[in-house]
């Protein structure tokens, strides 16, 4: 059977080609995408591709995804955007600064026209002005990305987007067509530092460094990128049976002592047969609870499990914040609720916006304005899971914010990637909040995980 | 099997409902196939009203389902009559009659669910907010999104009637099983851009300019990417524009600080807000 534009066998290949690659899709879907195509009057391959995305996708995060491998089984770009509504960019320009657009040709001549060849050139220039780029460093190419995005010579292209005397709709255009700019020349900055390395060896091996045969034992650190995604998958499910254990405690608890006077009455509806009971409703007391990873880069890695640990608790509770830090606290409780880990693994890419002050980790400081942006929360139910290695850079702690925090939270538990043997040596201050912790466990692989997530969904409760 | 209804943006539109192309796509290829259109997106971006605007356009009757944490079979699929039941036995007692059976269509009471699949007339089933019943409330949906039908243990199998549609929404507080998403067609539904906004801002406020709407659609956009708790919604934008509107016609006149509390309701959100609006006025 063929339709109008797909066989049935590309159609059941294109199928397999994307569960192949971790999309959920069912077995009978060929018939379906048939039928669609079929009544759906679909003459070409473009429209076939974006009508098979309501059948192929089932989460927002798949969309870029499912283009992708549309992309890569059919051998060619497709797009899906329909400007039923779009604004025209070429107007907006009058209202740019003329010396400007003079200064800045090659991003006029994109903006004018926007196509992948003029913004190559731009990506070209801003990775050809860095000067400090060094790839054979042991950091992720978006460590780069976001060196060079907060270049000066990026600094100088987003100048051109400073307008003067716009009404507020020609100001938020200008506003939405700088941030689509910045995400397009950041998406090709990448593409462009994934290929320069790519030519060259990777510079460092793994394989001699630590060679569990179970993957839940071995180290985060040391595992590559298969094993690592893995790794995360299982993490964040980990988080999930957390919630949903949370989730049976607060139900079953949810209900109160017998109300016999209450049950004795409505049991008269029932000519006299006692057919149910009523309980006294008993109030409700959910956990609160905060989440704190340390992302500086000592602790990199080990904050990407953390937080799809935390992703998969945030997804089934709304009480529940999370917090990063490195010298200063930063709220991504939004970042990290409902999104994929490739979404929350970038947050560590973009490390340098959550810098506050010299990006070496700063425990003392970070505390206090913890316990500011959250000190209108009142709860006596309050607990603190902290994601650090406590090494504070030989700063010192101050005694009262430990005070404070043992007030705040009725429970602080710590997560420490650090081997054991190694902690309050050097600048480690894991000492100090030993006394005010619930309890403090090294975790550096799944099954320290696991272990951890037994005790604390028996003690949270 | 379903009858196969195409509807376009014109049609939408004459019932009060302002939807993109993509909207209208998903919402026929759900049409042509029968299957069951799961609207994904933030609060206040309009997916009930897109379940609504439909039944009223193709005058289907609403059925509508509220989920809620809780929710079991007794209130979504059906119960039975207890107090009947135990009246009926008792009489069979006191005049010693004999009664065939208290499990049968006597003493069934139809709810949403049952009531969409038994209708003789087309109706759209609407299942409201299905991200806040509990996981094994998914699972009682299975059989009635993918097979049209229900098993009741003590009656055995209602076939559905195929005269209704259904359309389930949620707000992504958690995330749904694989086995529910399979069995629909999925749209995410966020909230319209700029123009389309402008548009149902017209649409409730006859006497507003294309150019005034569109700066006050601009300006939600904006405050939508800021870092806030909640979003403000389409028809919060609505509510707090029809009084601003009915107070000063001069939308430069709007002093956004006395009635923010139509528009935001946190008092966070309201604190970051102002000040967030504050900062683009005074760069621009």
């Amino acid at each position: 059977m063929k339709t109008s534009t797909i066989s049935s066998k590309t159609l059941s290949e294109f199928a397999t080609f994307c569960r192949d690659n971790d999309l959920s899709i069912g077995v009978n879907i060929t018939k379906d995408a048939i039928h669609l195509l079929d009544k759906g009057k679909i003459n070409n391959l473009d429209q076939a591709i974006y009508f098979l995305q309501f059948l192929f996708i089932k989460d927002r995060r798949e969309i870029e995804k499912y283009k992708f491998l549309a992309s890569k089984f059919f051998n060619r770009k497709f797009n899906f955007d329909i400007d039923d509504y779009s604004y025209e960019y070429d107007s907006l320009l009058s209202n740019f600064n003329e010396n400007e657009l003079e200064n800045n040709k090659a991003l006029y001549q994109y903006l004018s026209s926007p196509n992948n060849e003029r913004l190559k050139v731009l990506s070209y220039e801003a990775i050809s002005s860095f000067e400090s780029l060094d790839l054979s460093r042991p950091v992720s190419i978006n460590y780069w990305v976001e060196r060079i995005m907060a270049s000066s010579y990026v600094e100088d292209l987003s100048s051109i987007f400073e307008t003067n005397e716009a009404s507020f709709l020609q100001a938020y255009q200008i506003y939405d067509m700088k941030n689509s700019f910045l995400k397009n020349l950041r998406e090709e900055i990448f593409i462009q530092l994934f290929n320069i390395k790519n030519q060259n060896k990777e510079p460092y091996e793994y394989e001699f460094l630590d060679n569990q045969v179970d993957l839940s034992e071995k180290d985060f650190l040391h595992t590559d990128k298969k094993e690592r995604q893995e790794l995360l998958n299982e993490t964040r499910r980990l988080g999930m049976s957390l919630a949903v254990k949370l989730k049976r405690e607060i139900k079953r608890k949810k209900k109160g002592r017998i109300a016999l006077r209450r049950t004795i009455r409505k049991s008269l509806s029932y000519g006299g047969s006692m057919y149910s009971t009523v309980h006294q409703s008993k109030a409700k007391k959910k956990p609160k609870l905060i989440v704190f990873c340390d992302i500086s880069g000592s602790m990199a890695l080990y904050s990407i499990f953390g937080l799809n640990f935390l992703a998969g608790i945030l997804n089934a509770f709304r009480n529940i914040r999370a917090y990063v830090f490195i010298d200063g606290t930063t709220d991504v409780t939004d970042v990290v609720r409902g999104n994929s880990g490739e979404e929350i693994s970038a947050i560590l890419g973009q490390w340098n916006n959550y810098v506050k002050n010299d990006g070496h980790s700063d425990y003392s400081f970070s505390f206090e304005t913890l316990l500011d942006s959250i000190g209108d929360v009142s709860s006596n139910n309050l607990h603190l899971l902290v994601v650090g290695d406590a090494r504070n850079n030989y700063r010192g702690i101050n005694e009262s914010l430990l005070d404070n925090l043992k007030e705040k939270f009725v429970r602080i538990y710590w997560l420490n990637p650090e081997k054991e043997q190694y902690w309050s040596t050097g600048d480690s201050i894991i000492n100090h909040f030993e006394p005010i912790c619930e309890s403090i466990q090294e975790v550096r692989n799944l099954s320290q995980l696991k272990l951890f997530v037994e005790k604390l969904s028996r003690k949270i409760i | 099997m379903k009858k196969e209804i195409n509807v376009t943006i014109e049609d939408l539109e004459s019932v009060g409902y302002f939807a993109s192309t993509y909207i209208v796509d998903a919402l026929n290829s759900a049409l042509i196939l029968g299957k069951p259109l799961l609207i994904e997106g933030p609060a206040g971006s309009g997916k009930t009203w897109l379940a609504k605007a439909l039944s009223q356009l193709m005058s289907w009757e609403l059925i509508r389902l509220q989920s809620h944490e809780g929710i079991d079979e007794d209130k979504a699929l059906y119960e039975w009559n207890y107090r009947k039941q135990l009246l009926s036995l008792q009489s069979e007692t006191e005049k010693s009659e004999v009664i065939d059976d208290i499990f049968s269509e006597d003493y069934l009471i139809e709810r949403p669910i049952l009531r969409a699949l038994r209708s003789e007339q087309t109706s759209l089933l609407l299942i409201d907010e299905v991200d806040r019943a509990d996981e094994e409330m998914e699972a009682l949906l299975l059989e009635v999104l993918a097979e049209d039908q229900v098993t009741i243990p003590e009656i055995g199998t209602v076939v559905g009637s195929k005269n209704f549609y259904t359309v389930l929404t949620s707000n992504s507080t958690r995330e749904l099983s694989d086995a529910l998403k399979r069995r629909c067609i999925y749209l995410y539904l966020d909230f319209p851009e700029v123009a389309r906004e402008a548009l149902i801002l017209r649409n409730h406020i006859s006497d507003i300019s294309k150019a005034e709407s569109e700066q006050i659609a601009s300006m939600v956009a904006y405050i939508r990417k800021l870092n806030i708790q909640k979003l403000p919604s389409i028809a919060e934008v609505s509510d707090w524009l029809k009084y601003v509107w009915s107070k000063d016609k001069n939308l430069d006149q709007v002093d956004l600080k006395r009635n923010i509390g139509i528009l935001i309701k946190n008092n966070r959100d309201q604190e970051v807000v102002l000040e967030e609006i504050e900062n683009f006025n005074n760069k621009q």
